[in-house]
Formats: C-alpha cells, sequence, structure tokens
C-alpha cells in the first residue's frame, strides 16, 4: 500500500482537467487542485517540519481546506482538524496533545488561538509566492497521515492517528463498496473533524469522481438539503443518521421526492431506524444505492456496510458485513469468539486500523488487542490486531452483523440486561416519534427506565404510547417515564447530545385510564412493592401479579418483603391464591387487624372476566383418554389457535404455571388454547413406562384434531416445551402454522443421563431422607420408573431439526444452551430471550422461573407481528 | 371413570370426579377428596393423586380431587380469609358440588402437608366429613422427640463429613447471585396450638370421625418415633377411630416409586377397611376381594407427572 498523496498523482494524470472540487459556484479541476496543494506542501517544508510533524487545520468546509489536508501529506506531515466551534480550551487542549506549531487557519478565526504560541497560516497571503511544484517528498505506507479527535468517555479528547496505508486501504474498500465513479458528484457535507469528511473527499478524488463543497451560505427554503442536492445535480451523499431522519421527516412533511439525481445514500453514526427506511422508500422514485454504514473512527472511518434490498422489512436494520480487507469479530468477555447467535463485543480488525491514540499508551492496551484465531467467514484471516468498538453485536444467519448497543450503555434492571436500543427501535415504529433515547435514572437505588422522546410538532399522547411499547415488549422493558421534547440536541458529529438532555427530573408518567389506583395506604405500599419486584412502573390494584410477569421466584421475594414490612407471616399460597394488589390487600389486612375484610364480589367477577372459560375435559386418542383444557378467547376473537405440549416427568410441574399463564395471556389475545397431558402423565390415562414416541406423536396429533374440533379452525400454533417441544418436533401434522419449541431437550439421551444424576443427588440429602437411601432394584430416575425399552429410545431420542412446518421458532432462555449450541434447521428463527430458568439446577422448584420475554416472543409469533420485534431474533 | 368439571362461586375451581369403574350409576354414597399439597398440583407429588384414585376406584371408592384456587388448574379469583378458611370454604364448595352431582352423602378428606391441616380444620366446620387421611399432619415436639432428635439427627452428623461438605456447600450456593427458588417447603404450616388440637381431635372422634395419621421421615424436625402422636394426645380417647403410622425412611412427598407404592396401598387399606361397605353398590365388588389389598391392581405408572423436585421437608 502507497501514501495518498502517490494515489492523487496518478488520479491527476488521469483526470486532469475533470472537476475535482466545486465551492460557491466555483469549479476546482484536478491540477488545479493538485497545484494548490503542491503550493501548501512546499510552505509547509519551508518551515523545517520534523518527522510526521502534525499540522492544526482551522478551516470552513472549502477547497482550501481540501487543498490544505493534500498539501499536507505531499509535505509528510499529518494534518489535525481543528473545529473552529470547538470552545478555545478544547482547541488548546488539542494543539496542545498533539504537538501542534503551526495551524493552517482563516483569518476570522485567529483570535481563537491568541493565546497560545502557534504559528498561523493565512493560506491566502502565503501561498501566493510558492512553486506549484510538486516537492516529491517520500511518503511511507505507516507514515501518519492525519489525527482525528474523538471524544473520550472521561471527557478527555482522544487523538486516533491514522496512516497513509489505513487511509488507503479505506479508500478503496469505499470505492468498491459504494461503487464510486469519475461520474459522482459527492456532497462535502460534514465538518472537517468528523471522519465523515474524510469519505466525503478522498475516495471520489481517487477516481475522478468530484467533491462538492457545501456553501457557507445556508439555503433559503425550508429544504435546504434537497434543494442543495438538486442545484449541485448532486449524485452521492454521507450524512449521520440523526441528520437523515431529519432530511426524511421534512420530506414527508413536504410531500416531496428524493432527489432525482441521488445516486448513492450513506447512512452512518446512529442505529438507523427501520420505519425511516420504509419511509425513504416511499418517497423515493428511482433506484439508489442505499446502504447502512458502521465503523468507528478507529478504523479509519466506515468499517462495516449493510445494503438492504428496496422491499427490506426488518424491525432492526444490520449494519452488514465488513469492507474489502477489514475483519470482524464478535467476542465475549474472555475475548473467545460467540456462535452466530449470541451477543457480543465487536472487534474490528485489518490495515486500516489507525495506529492508536496519539499519548495514551494505557488506553491503547485496552483498546487495540492481538489476537490469533480466526472465524469462518473472516475476510482477512491474517489480521491478529483488532479494536475493541464497545459495542454489542451479534452475527445474523445471513452472515451480516447485527448492532445491539452500546457496551456502556446496558442497562441492568433486576435480573435482566436491559439494551436500550430494542425499546428505543419499537419507540421509533411509532408515527409520530422522530427519534428516541432510553437511558435510566435512580432514586433510593431503584432504577427507572427513561425513555426521552423528540415528537417534532406532533402531541404524543403517553397512554397510547405505553400502549404501544406494550403490545411489543416485556412489562420489564416498558420505560417508566417520558421525556417529550421537540428535538434532541445534537454532537457536533451529529450524535444525540445526551448531556443537553432535560433532566429525568421534568418527566412525566404515563397514566393509563384502565389503571384502577390505589385507594388505601396499604395498596399504595403494595403497589410499590410490586413495582420494585417486577421493574413495572405502575400497577393497578386489579392488574394480576403472573400476567405481570411474576415468577414464583418473585412471589418469594414479594412475601419476603410484606413479611418484613407488617410483621406477619404470609403462606406463599395465599400470595398464589390472591394475585391482584386488591386481594391481597385484603388479606394483609386481615392478618394485621385480626379481622376479616369481605370478598368484594364486584371486584372478583371484574378479575374473573378477564380471565378466560376453563373447560377440562378428557379425549379419546387411541386406547388413551387424555385430559386437556380449552381456553376459549377472551371476548376478541382472533381466528387463531394453540395447541400447548408441556414438559413431562419434574419438569411438567416446573412449567406448569407458566404454561397455564401462557394459555390465559393467548386467550385474552384472543386465540383458542388447548393445553393437554400426554399419555401416562399428568391427568391422562396410559401406562408411561411403556408411552414411546410413536404414541406421544399420535398425542399431539390428536390433540391437534381436538383443537381444531374445539375451535372451528384448521391451522394451529403448536408449542412445545423441553421434552414436550422435543417430541412435537417429531409430529407429522399438516395445517401447522407456526412450530415454537420452548428451549426444547435437544438430546434425550444427555436428558436422561441428567435426570440419574439428579436422582441419585437426591438420594443423598440428608434433609429430604432421614436415612440414606440407595437406588433399588426398580428402575428410576428422579421421580419417576424407567424401563429398558424407555432407556432404549431415550438414548436414540432427539430433537427433529428437519420437521417439514414452514415456520419453525426456538426460543431459548438465557442460561438454556451453556456450551454446546444446536444445529438448526436454516428455516428456524432462534430467538434468545434474557429469561432466567436454570433448567439444569435441581435447586430450582415448581415454575421457579418467570418468562414475560417468552411469552411476548410467542404472542408475537402466533398474533403474526414477529416482523416488529427487535428482542434476540435472528432472521 | 375419570370426568373434569368446573364449579366454585366463580367457576374457577378445577377438579377431577373419579367414580369405580364397576360402578354402573354415578351416584356415590362415599367419596375421598383429595386436597392440594401446598402449592402442588392436584395430580399429587409424582402423580400419587392420580394413582391413588385410580387404585381407589378399582376398590370400588369414588374419589374427587381438585385444586385449591390460585392452584394448579383452577383460577385465582374470589379468595378471602387465611389460608385454612379458604381451604375450607373451597373444600365444602366441592362437596356441595358433589352433593349435587353425584348424590354423595359423606367424604373423606385426604391431604398431605398443608392438605393434612385443611383436611383436619375442614371437618370440624362440616359434618359431611366421616374420614380424615392426614399425611405429614400436625405435629408437636416432646420431650422423647427432642431426645431422639439429638441422639438419631444431629449427633451422626456432626460427626460426618459427607455433612459438613455439603453444608458448606449450600452456604457458598447461597451467597451465589444466583435467584433463590421458591422451595415449597419454606411456607408456612398452621398448625392449632397442641391444646386446640387435643380438643378438635376429641370432638371429631366424639362425632364418629375416622381419622388416619400417617407421618413420614421428611418431617423428622417435628415427628421422629413410632408412638410420638400416643405421646402428643394422651389426653384424648381416640376410641379406636384414630389409626397412625410412622414410615421413618420415607421422605415427604414419596419420592421413590416403591415408597409411593406402600403409601398408595396403606391409604387403600384404611380407606377400604373403613368406608367400603358404604357405597351399596360396591358391596358386591367388595365381597368378592375379601382382602382389599391383595386385589390384582393395575400397574401403576410412577411415571412423568408431578414432581416436587427439591422440596425437602414439606410439600
Amino acid at each position: 500500500m502507497i501514501g495518498f498523496p502517490e494515489l492523487f498523482a496518478a488520479a491527476v494524470k488521469k483526470f486532469s482537467d475533470r472537476t475535482a472540487v466545486e465551492f460557491e459556484g466555483k469549479v476546482y479541476t484536478y491540477v488545479e487542485i493538485d497545484r494548490y496543494a503542491n503550493q501548501i506542501a512546499n510552505l509547509i517544508l519551508g518551515t523545517e517540519p520534523q518527522h510526521e510533524q502534525r499540522i492544526g487545520i482551522c478551516l470552513d468546509r472549502s477547497h482550501d481546506a481540501i487543498a490544505a489536508m493534500i498539501g499536507i501529506f505531499k509535505s509528510g506531515c499529518a494534518f489535525v482538524p481543528l473545529d473552529p466551534e470547538f470552545p478555545r480550551d478544547r482547541l488548546e487542549m488539542i494543539a496542545n496533545d498533539a504537538g501542534i506549531k503551526h495551524i493552517i487557519c482563516d483569518a476570522n478565526y485567529r483570535e481563537l488561538f491568541d493565546h497560545g504560541e502557534f504559528q498561523l497560516i493565512d493560506l491566502n497571503e502565503a501561498c501566493a509566492d510558492q512553486s506549484t511544484t510538486d516537492p516529491q517528498v517520500s511518503i511511507d505506507p505507516d507514515q501518519l497521515a492525519y489525527i482525528m479527535y474523538t471524544s473520550g468517555s472521561t471527557g478527555v479528547p482522544k487523538g486516533v492517528q491514522i496512516e497513509h496505508a489505513a487511509l488507503a486501504t479505506y479508500c478503496w474498500a469505499d470505492i468498491e463498496r459504494y461503487i464510486v465513479t469519475a461520474e459522482d458528484r459527492t456532497l462535502q457535507f460534514s465538518t472537517l473533524n468528523f471522519d465523515i469528511a474524510i469519505e466525503e473527499i478522498f475516495p471520489p478524488l481517487l477516481v475522478g469522481g468530484s467533491v462538492i463543497v457545501r456553501p457557507r451560505e445556508r439555503a433559503k427554503g425550508h429544504n435546504e438539503l434537497s434543494e442543495l442536492v438538486e442545484a449541485n445535480n448532486i449524485t452521492a451523499i454521507h450524512l449521520a443518521t440523526a441528520y437523515w431522519h431529519e432530511w426524511v421527516d421534512l420530506m414527508v412533511a413536504s410531500q416531496a421526492k428524493v432527489p432525482s439525481s441521488i445516486r448513492l445514500m450513506i447512512v452512518t453514526g446512529e442505529k438507523v431506524s427501520a420505519e425511516h427506511y420504509r419511509r425513504w422508500n416511499e418517497i423515493c422514485d428511482h433506484d439508489v444505492h442505499w446502504c447502512n454504514a458502521y465503523g468507528p473512527t478507529e478504523a479509519t472511518v466506515t468499517a462495516t456496510v449493510f445494503i438492504p434490498d428496496r422491499d427490506w422489512s426488518g424491525s432492526s436494520m444490520p449494519i452488514g458485513i465488513p469492507l474489502k480487507r477489514y475483519t470482524a469479530k464478535i467476542v465475549d468477555l474472555d475475548k473467545r469468539p460467540v456462535g452466530k447467535d449470541e451477543t457480543g463485543e465487536l472487534l474490528i480488525g485489518g490495515p486500516a486500523l489507525a495506529r492508536g491514540y496519539l499519548n495514551r499508551p494505557e488506553q491503547n492496551e485496552k483498546a487495540f488487542i492481538e489476537m490469533t484465531d480466526c472465524l469462518e467467514g473472516d475476510t482477512d484471516k491474517t489480521a491478529t490486531r483488532f479494536y475493541r468498538t464497545g459495542d454489542l453485536a451479534r452475527w445474523l444467519p445471513n452472515g451480516n452483523i447485527e448492532f445491539a448497543g452500546r457496551i456502556d450503555h446496558q442497562i441492568k434492571l433486576g435480573s435482566y440486561r436491559i439494551e436500550p436500543g430494542e425499546i428505543e427501535a419499537v419507540i421509533n415504529q411509532h408515527p409520530q416519534v422522530l427519534e428516541s433515547l432510553i437511558t435510566f435514572d435512580e432514586v433510593k437505588s431503584k432504577k427507572y427506565l427513561i425513555a426521552y422522546i423528540a415528537q417534532g410538532e406532533n402531541k404524543i399522547e403517553l397512554t397510547e404510547m405505553v400502549s404501544f411499547i406494550q403490545d411489543k415488549l416485556p412489562p420489564y422493558m416498558v420505560p417508566a417515564r417520558f421525556v417529550l421534547v421537540e428535538s434532541f440536541p445534537k454532537t457536533i458529529n451529529g450524535k444525540i447530545d445526551r448531556k443537553g438532555l432535560p433532566s429525568p427530573a421534568e418527566s412525566q408518567i404515563a397514566r393509563s385510564g384502565e389503571l384502577k389506583a390505589a385507594t388505601t395506604e396499604l395498596e399504595q405500599e403494595l403497589c410499590e412493592i410490586w413495582a420494585d419486584v417486577l421493574n413495572i412502573p405502575e400497577i393497578g390494584i386489579d392488574d394480576d401479579f403472573f400476567a405481570l410477569g411474576g415468577s414464583s421466584l418473585l412471589v418469594a421475594r414479594v412475601v419476603g418483603k410484606l413479611c418484613g414490612k407488617y410483621d406477619i407471616e404470609i403462606p406463599v399460597r395465599d400470595f398464589f391464591a390472591n394475585p391482584t394488589i386488591a386481594s391481597i390487600g385484603r388479606q394483609i389486612q386481615m392478618l394485621i387487624t385480626g379481622t376479616a375484610v369481605p370478598v368484594d364480589n364486584d371486584s372478583s367477577w371484574r378479575h374473573r372476566k378477564k380471565l378466560p372459560i376453563i373447560n377440562p375435559h378428557y379425549f379419546q386418542v387411541d386406547e388413551n383418554k387424555l385430559f386437556g383444557v380449552h381456553y376459549p378467547p377472551v371476548d376478541k376473537d382472533s381466528n387463531r389457535a394453540v395447541l400447548i405440549c408441556p414438559a413431562v416427568g419434574h419438569e411438567y410441574a416446573r412449567g406448569h404455571r407458566n404454561l397455564q399463564q401462557l394459555a390465559i395471556m393467548l386467550a385474552q389475545q384472543g386465540c383458542h388454547v388447548l393445553r393437554f397431558d400426554y399419555s401416562g402423565t399428568g391427568n391422562s390415562t396410559g401406562n408411561c413406562e411403556q408411552a414411546d414416541p410413536q404414541q406421544w406423536n399420535a398425542d399431539v396429533d390428536g390433540a391437534a384434531n381436538q383443537l381444531r374440533n374445539l375451535s372451528g379452525l384448521k391451522s394451529i400454533t403448536v408449542i412445545g416445551l423441553r421434552l414436550g417441544a422435543t417430541i412435537a418436533s417429531h409430529a407429522e401434522l399438516a395445517d401447522i402454522e407456526n412450530l415454537i419449541s420452548w428451549d426444547p431437550v435437544m438430546s434425550a439421551d444427555e436428558h436422561q443421563k441428567q435426570l440419574d444424576q439428579f436422582h441419585d443427588v437426591t438420594l443423598q440429602n440428608y434433609s429430604k431422607f432421614s436415612v440414606v437411601r440407595q437406588r433399588s432394584e426398580i428402575d428410576q430416575a428422579y421421580g419417576y420408573c424407567m424401563t429398558e425399552t424407555k432407556r432404549n429410545w431415550f438414548a436414540e431420542f432427539s430433537f427433529n431439526t428437519n420437521s417439514t412446518v414452514s415456520r419453525q421458532f426456538v426460543i431459548a432462555s438465557s442460561n438454556y444452551f451453556g456450551s454446546a449450541k444446536p444445529a438448526l434447521s436454516r428455516e428456524t428463527q432462534l430467538i434468545h430471550t434474557p429469561d432466567e430458568i436454570y433448567w439444569n439446577d435441581q435447586t430450582f422448584a415448581e415454575s421457579a422461573f418467570s418468562s414475560p420475554t417468552a411469552f411476548q416472543e410467542i404472542k408475537r409469533i402466533v398474533l403474526g407481528d414477529e416482523a416488529s420485534n427487535p428482542i434476540g431474533r435472528e432472521a | 371413570m375419570e370426568k373434569a368439571h368446573v364449579f366454585g362461586k366463580f367457576n374457577q375451581l378445577v377438579g377431577i370426579a373419579q367414580t369405580p369403574e364397576s360402578n354402573e350409576s354415578e351416584a356415590q354414597d362415599v367419596a375421598v377428596i383429595m386436597l392440594t399439597a401446598g402449592m402442588l398440583h392436584s395430580t399429587g407429588p409424582f402423580r400419587m393423586y392420580v394413582n391413588l384414585a385410580r387404585q381407589l376406584s378399582v376398590q370400588g371408592i369414588a374419589s374427587f380431587r381438585f385444586d385449591l384456587s390460585g392452584i394448579g388448574e383452577s383460577l385465582p379469583v374470589g379468595s378471602s380469609g387465611s389460608s385454612l378458611q379458604r381451604a375450607a370454604a373451597e373444600a365444602k364448595q366441592a362437596m356441595d358440588f358433589l352433593e349435587q352431582e353425584y348424590g354423595t352423602k359423606k367424604f373423606i378428606l385426604m391431604g398431605l402437608c398443608s392438605g393434612a391441616d385443611d383436611g383436619f380444620h375442614t371437618a370440624i366446620e362440616d359434618a359431611r366429613v366421616g374420614g380424615v387421611i392426614l399425611l405429614d399432619g400436625c405435629g408437636y415436639p416432646n420431650f422423647r422427640f427432642k431426645v431422639n432428635r439429638v441422639l438419631k439427627h444431629y449427633l451422626p452428623r456432626i460427626f460426618s463429613l459427607k455433612f459438613w461438605a455439603k453444608r458448606i456447600a449450600r452456604i457458598k450456593k447461597a451467597k451465589s447471585d444466583s435467584p433463590e427458588s421458591l422451595q415449597l417447603g419454606d411456607d408456612i404450616r398452621e398448625f392449632p396450638s397442641r391444646e386446640v388440637a387435643a380438643s378438635q381431635l376429641q370432638q371429631l372422634v366424639d362425632r364418629g370421625v375416622k381419622l388416619n395419621f400417617v407421618y413420614t421421615g421428611g418431617v423428622n424436625w417435628y415427628y421422629n418415633y413410632e408412638t410420638q402422636f400416643n405421646d402428643m394426645f394422651a389426653d384424648v380417647d381416640f376410641k379406636d377411630n384414630v389409626s397412625t403410622k410412622f414410615l421413618p425412611h420415607l421422605d415427604h412427598v414419596a419420592f421413590l416409586c416403591e415408597d409411593r407404592k406402600q403409601l398408595i396401598d396403606e391409604l387403600c387399606e384404611w380407606t377400604t377397611a373403613n368406608f367400603q361397605s358404604t357405597n351399596p353398590t360396591t358391596k358386591q365388588e367388595s365381597n368378592r376381594t375379601s382382602k382389599p389389598t391383595k386385589t390384582i391392581l393395575p400397574p401403576l405408572d410412577f411415571a412423568p407427572g408431578i414432581n416436587a423436585t427439591s422440596s425437602t421437608e414439606t410439600c
């Protein structure tokens, strides 16, 4: 790889009379820019600079600035952009950190550097008598080209050092991916101290393209950018995401179309709203090479690019695949590469990586690391040096990378790790939202999610917004408070200026009309305890604890708090019988006062009417009578039917309450639900010792027919939990709309071994048995009888990854996979949830888990709204 | 024959009636009502209640297993009062339902753990209850219990390395940040005072209620020797209406297949011995079987079903 001056010299030779730069109506050819750059280079060389001497540039966007950059390259020095919008102290800090002695400066910015010992160069005065001949300074590939200062997490800017080889690597990769040609007229829109300026200026100048510099005088119309593009026949634009969102909204609002000259649209800097991409396509009548670019300054500019199809309709825009000669890895906390379905930190490698931060050895050690192992799909298997982006990401099955937020923006609420980007993606789908930002506030050690929403001139109704979010996210991800603003303050890079946002104290709570508020002090205190345990901002006194995502685990926490607070003893089963604030409040009142509080029949009926009718019954399948509970739709009918296949063995007990809650929730969404017990399990007849996969497959078939008879619907969704899912995966069923396997037992053989281990541990349990018991002659495993036949088929039985059902989903709880990851069919969508279940831990007892995220996912799949979901989804 | 029913004031309770196969009509004079144990589903630990119901059915005894509100299949609606009061109210609703639906006049309440407490409390309040089976029902440590506890429980453990290793492991685990599971044994039992229990016991005995108290080694923290029941209630005249059994090798939820079989056999034998002749339609069947416990029974499928998993001392 060679330095930029040599590459540019070749372009000048080839495209000498073509337009290189246009600025405020003046045209500068390649030869003219080259000569101007030579004058600047000679001027700098006259100052006898040291090797890699840093030269400051404090210029507005202009042909001067572009020539200055190239001139500094030609002199063998490195440029450092100094933004005149920066405060003096910050400019001085940067100049001192970079060891700058000379600053190329516009006359009107001289006073910014008055108090420093800098030599200020005015190009208009100093260049006139300089030679236009190329000084022919030899530039090594590893020589410093420029230093770009970025914001540091400590508030002190860090200088990212980019070498010529990195710049050249980037330029060619950019040209290839964006298909930049001599016909392109690229808008130079960004300020010079933002790395977008690098990609706006340098790649086009290597292929004969033209750089059209945004004029200093602002256009008079309300849509400045469109006017600028149309007036200058711009073909290529690079925009920070926030600006692009605003531009799209402006065009939509004014019923304008995307200017017809645009061929290339690159959006970069922040997560792109999928909704805005759809809006863009609605107003774009011609083909545009639209790219979502991602990259830290430490990888020169862009590292990965996603180019969606025109009809792309996902909910979360990926960041694509690495550019040529770039490498990406996603690793876990131990720096081990994660699989294609896991989230980890994104690392970028390749020759376009920065040399490092100037004068920051400790930060360099943390940020730039050596790795030797390569992954399938690595574009450059020789890369060993990587930059830790601090961004969370995951590989999608199609090879693209999906951005999942900043590591340092992750919010831990209770046991949940929340990635704000997932909530923001949902809020941004709301038609009245321009953009959003999720953060949190902490009061008395309790964290609340806060949603900042830019609404423009719209008037967002918060209760409607909460309802919108609740339809798409589990309860713990619904923000507790909201701050509505017209627009977000932005940093110079176009990113949201978090420090400029209003204080959380200005936030509002969304109050739902349906929410029945506490009427007594006791109820209010109970609401607060529930809100704390469930991480849900507002609780009504008629809300059902379990419907809000409560589990037995959380019941124990609530009961512990209640007993401590009121000095009473509440049997846990009382809580199960009284899952609303209104009813448990009566119970506690009775315990405190010793006087029974009469049941409020109206309140009880109100609660009952929210729940479905229950129709427990037996139905015949072969020789057995299977027990099932049919839950018809509550109120509305969505014309959907769902069959729930439970877990078996001890996991039947662990999963029972959750599956019952799932059935109730789906019935409340208008579904017919049938939950049944396999032959020889639960309440069904039959001998489990003699059960085999064929019998249980027939059970699934029989139950599916029973559901069809009960609902009158032909097409059904089948949901299986654990071994119930494994069995269902083998069932040869027609008219299955979705097959959802929730934490399926991948290998019954391994499952059996674990049960045997649990069994032996239980026999040795001193607190369970008074005397230590040994294995008896009866073959049994963890509470149920085994036979040789049964063990034999368990040894061979595994999850069927070749099911013929067209829409297959595997839902995986947070600790489900462990180290072993299953090979699933390409058609299967793998959905990760943060729900904690601990199947492999025998200390967890009856229904000791909650699964609000899994419920949400299932609801979305069943109701056919899965495209809107951003949580852990691999498309 | 098994039939599922919905009943209760708010149509919120679910139960399964099991009538004897030999009985042509559904009319049943007597039925065993199985009360849920702690928070376990009405199939019972390891499906024990299902197997018990089916074995009773073969011997001509009807049964009804149902879930209290908020447990198993039943919905959590309209509950009020203490656990005991609520359970008693719902057990009465079950009796009302069976009386109306099947013409049942007399009931045997069977319960494990808190179900035993519920059964005892309900029997006091409702004269239709003719029998109570209490698995690990109430208990009161006395002097002999305490001596046994020290000599047979604490001393052997103090010198057991394995015991200490497990203790340390448990303490370490407790310090980890993994969430604590709801252990069924952590729930609260509602024993009346010994004096109240003795008085209530006498009241039931005087009323002619048959009571069968079965204790397992799983509750060795309050019951640990064969004749403890007699010592606990030395002031009560049992009048041959009270049976007791101590099964020290069993755990609280009969984890092992052979233990469940033993327990079910015990309960069936006691029930048939005390109540089988009550059902006129099953007398014929009964007469053919001189010793009910030796009747050829269907295989017990101690198979996948309910399991209290790690529950330790109570369910």
